[in-house]
């Protein structure tokens, strides 16, 4: 396998005051080279944690009890923070954050933000003014024009969507080997987020860049990715080529988002899925959708499902495609019922 | 940048108008006939006669007013009453004074605040942390005379390493030699104050996302503390040090007359008490014009701080 980033039974934990919150649970995924991957859930399902626990920007009062991230085969988990900064961090993993209104410093022009970038990708060894050019081209390619103007400008002069592309312009300047990118256009236009989507594909055919591309927004993700996880309460519920995803949904969760979807389902009133993610501090036992799921049985709230391959390239966690589990589960509830009639 | 500092040049007149109009009053909120109560008992009517016509109370407020901003204009800021100089040439005088002493004090307040600050911040929640926080409140919190008190009894008494009066004989060195045990018991103070200020503010801009960018971009963090994080956080120490500045022109009077040097907020007190109103008036409105252009610089040095007001 030529797998970029691939993270293996990945435990994220929060201390809080009432005991430790699991905000990502056991989760195995892969990111081959110049794949864009959508990682999907709602507020609060981890996704952001962990994108952050990637290139170790957890706050003070996360822990990461179990698991591994192996980078180009090294595991990030056992780097110290030294050589992560020196050697990771915006030289081979970039990042770009929620809100571009507050991203960039805005007592600093933007070109020395992005040169800064630049000097430290090159261990200080080539003078700022050296490496002035290649920022402003790098400027040109995310599409701002007039950059050795725009260069020399400070970040309060740009609009929202303007800064976003001078953050790719920073992400990419390293020639990074992946980018995560959580939720980039979630807080701009539709019209611009159009367009920066679209730059980002450009970015990703020039640079073969492969993405982690964090979401709350199935759209979104359907208009960019290979392929797609879905995450619910700190686990990857299912996953799957992006196609065959939106074709087959398995898991009810997944099922229920593509509803909420507007324009996918033929029902004139937009569907909502009832009730709320789990608090994380207390997990309900069994199937973390449960409570949420039509199609909630017996076993489901004694037993957590595993993330299994249904078929090739689609692995869902749901009994509800594990034939064997389940039909042991209603064997089970027969002689259980057995018992009770005789 | 233009257009901002006229803007600001322009507030200043309107704020030396209050003052003056302020201190020409004066005069008038004194109970009693100011002539008596300057010269005392034993004066005759014709002594009072006289000083009422020099201070301008044989005639209407408004023409005395129109008056005295008029040989304000011209620099003429009166003849002090029981020196029977210029008032401008008594304020000169003592005025080197008074700005090496604010300078140094206020100087070595920002040094020391912002280093102490620093640290803090970046050692957030560790014992130095702690123990920082522990020095400033109690440095924050010690009264100017009590600290120059404690300056000469220690350094002074004890240990015979600085001299407890005076200015200092000749030489630019011996009048700085002389000038450390004002200088670091006004400084003081100021010191756990501004400590305290660079503290939070680090702390309130090291939350900041651009930080969060600059972190995940893999800048080293010293450099993301004392380049990115540090300019921006340096707003509200500007403010409050223009503040202190303009307020010590005019309010050292402690550390004056403790260590027995000369200065303007000594040299306001004393006039109060001898009520030698045109020296009051003058002293006070040179501490005034000195306090709004302290406040004018920072509002200045904003500029240099925040791109937003550059552009202005």
């Amino acid at each position: 396998m030529n797998a970029l980033l691939s993270i293996e039974d990945l435990t994220v934990q929060y201390r809080t005051r009432n005991g430790y919150s699991l905000a990502v649970e056991d989760v195995n995924l892969e990111i081959k080279n110049g794949e864009i991957f959508g990682l999907v859930g709602e507020s609060g399902s981890g996704k952001s944690t962990l994108g952050k626990a990637i290139v170790k920007l957890l706050p003070v009062s996360a822990e990461i009890p179990a698991g591994k991230i192996f980078f180009k085969n090294r595991d990030i988990i056992t780097l110290s923070e030294q050589t992560i900064n020196n050697e990771i961090r915006g030289k081979e993993i970039s990042m770009v954050l929620q809100n571009p209104q507050n991203a960039l410093n805005p007592v600093f022009k933007v070109g020395t933000q992005l040169v800064d970038v630049l000097y430290f990708k090159n261990n200080k060894k080539i003078k700022r003014k050296n490496l002035k050019q290649d920022a402003i081209e790098m400027l040109k390619k995310t599409g701002i024009s007039d950059p050795e103007y725009r260069f020399e400008e400070y970040p309060h002069q740009f609009s929202g969507g303007m800064k976003q592309r001078v953050l790719l312009a920073m992400a990419f300047i390293s020639h990074p080997s992946l980018l995560i990118a959580d939720e980039p256009t979630t807080a701009l236009d539709v019209t611009i987020e159009a367009q920066i989507l679209a730059l980002l594909k450009d970015l990703v055919r020039e640079y073969g860049t492969s993405i982690l591309y964090i979401t709350h927004d199935l759209g979104v993700v359907s208009e960019i990715t290979d392929r797609i996880a879905v995450m619910y309460a700190g686990k990857i519920v299912e996953s799957a080529k992006t196609d065959d995803l939106f074709d087959e949904p398995l898991h009810p969760y997944t099922k229920a988002l593509l509803k909420c979807l507007p324009g996918y389902s033929s029902k004139e009133q937009l569907a909502t899925i009832p009730g709320q993610v789990p608090n994380l501090n207390n997990k309900p036992t069994g199937c973390n959708f449960c409570p949420r799921c039509d199609y909630c049985f017996a076993l489901c709230q004694k037993e957590e499902p595993r993330l299994r391959e249904y078929k090739a390239d689609h692995s869902v966690a749901c009994f509800l495609y594990n034939q064997e589990e389940k039909e042991e589960a209603e064997v089970e509830d027969e002689k259980v019922n057995e018992k009770e009639g005789a | 940048m233009f257009v901002y500092i006229s803007k600001r040049l322009l507030w200043v007149i309107p704020t030396l108008l209050a003052v003056l109009f302020l201190l020409f009053s004066l005069t008038y909120l004194l109970p009693g006939d100011p002539a008596d109560i300057i010269l005392g008992p034993r004066a005759t009517e014709e002594m009072a006669q006289d000083l009422r016509e020099r201070l301008g109370l044989d005639r209407p407020w408004y023409e005395g007013y129109i008056d005295y901003i008029r040989s304000i204009l011209r620099g003429d800021l009166g003849v002090s009453i029981f020196r029977n100089r210029p008032v401008f040439n008594v304020v000169m005088e003592v005025l080197p004074y008074t700005l090496a002493l604010t300078f140094a004090g206020m100087g070595l307040a920002v040094f020391n605040g912002i280093i102490i600050g620093l640290l803090a911040a970046s050692y957030q929640d560790s014992w130095l942390d702690s123990l920082l926080t522990f020095i400033s409140f109690l440095t924050a919190s010690t009264p100017t005379y009590i600290a120059s008190v404690l300056i000469i009894v220690v350094f002074s008494v004890n240990l015979n390493l600085l001299p407890s009066i005076g200015l200092g004989e000749g030489g630019l060195l011996n009048s700085l030699y002389y000038l450390i045990g004002p200088a670091v018991a006004l400084s003081i103070g100021w010191t756990g104050y501004i400590a305290r200020l660079t503290r939070s503010s680090m702390l309130e801009t090291l939350e900041s996302d651009f930080i969060q960018t600059e972190k995940s971009f893999g800048l080293p963090s010293y450099y993301i503390i004392y380049k990115y994080a540090l300019k921006k956080a340096v707003k509200p120490i500007i403010a409050v040090v223009g503040l202190g500045i303009g307020r010590l022109l005019g309010g050292a009077v402690f550390v004056e007359v403790i260590f027995t040097r000369p200065g303007l907020g000594r040299l306001i007190v004393n006039s109060i008490y001898e009520r030698d109103l045109p020296l009051v008036r003058g002293g006070v409105l040179v501490a005034a014009l000195l306090f709004v252009l302290a406040n004018l610089l920072a509002d200045i040095s904003y500029a240099y701080f925040d791109p937003r007001i550059k552009q202005e």
